[in-house]
């Protein structure tokens, strides 16, 4: 099963990027959405809900960040990937004194017509990072391609 | 008796605790907690009146908040959920 694969494309996987803070990823993660996906205002969106729910995740070995804005800045729904060869710091998500050092971020951007979406991709996304081996070899991946096998996608 | 009850709260009150919700249901089940309500929110009807004995939340929960409060993020991951289960079942009444 691909499960939410498809969300994905080749043009929104940055791969071994390196980036000084979180706000620079967001950008980068947000940019890859053309004008006909996302409003003007989501990577605004995207900063602003970041800063109220964080969605940094403490997982093994490499630390998850799992941002996305309200759907009302979404016009079709799509998921971006960067792995990043350092390491940048997310809040941790429920824990406002937790910080995680993420390698992967996956972003994930789910259109307000389709609120289902967001409980499915969540639960797709959970299944996949807790399958042995799934985030290291996501943040070792060396192409897009690569990222997008690993997801599922061939 | 007004039958115990666990809030799920997250930032929207649709997708993470949603999930938790569905994980903390199934542990309820499974170790015949069947007198215990489960409900889900948003973690902004915190700032009202809510009725609830104890919270799980995948967010920040505000300090006026006077229950308590387990972090149900391991719920999500997979890891430590054991964990968030232990500090449940003290919690809970026996069933």
């Amino acid at each position: 099963m691909g499960g939410f694969a498809h969300w994905l494309n080749t043009s929104r996987i940055l791969v071994g990027r390196e980036f000084a803070t979180q706000e620079e990823v967001l950008r980068a993660l947000a940019a890859t959405f053309t004008a006909e996906e996302v409003h003007p205002a989501y990577a605004e969106g995207l900063l602003l809900r970041e800063q109220n729910y964080p969605t940094g995740l403490p997982t093994e070995p490499v630390g998850l960040a799992l941002p996305h804005a309200d759907g009302r800045y979404v016009k079709v729904s799509g998921l971006a990937v960067s792995t990043l060869r350092r390491p940048v710091v997310f809040r941790e998500m429920g824990n406002p004194e937790g910080e995680v050092w993420a390698r992967v971020v996956i972003l994930i951007a789910v259109s307000e017509e389709r609120p289902n979406d967001q409980v499915a991709v969540l639960e797709w996304l959970m299944g996949l990072i807790q399958e042995p081996g799934f985030l290291a070899e996501l943040a070792a991946a060396g192409t897009p391609e690569e990222v997008m096998r690993r997801f599922g996608m061939t | 008796m007004r039958p115990f009850k666990v809030l799920i709260v997250c930032g929207t009150g649709i997708a993470t605790s949603t999930m938790v919700a569905t994980k903390v249901r199934e542990f309820l089940d499974k170790n015949g907690y069947a007198a215990v309500r489960v409900q889900q929110g948003k973690v902004m009807d915190l700032l009202g009146s809510f009725e609830a004995d104890v919270i799980v939340a995948t967010t920040q929960v505000p300090g006026t908040v006077k229950v308590p409060v387990i972090n149900g993020i391991p719920l999500l991951t997979g890891m430590g959920a054991q964990q968030v289960f232990d500090e449940l079942a003290r919690l809970l009444p026996q069933p």
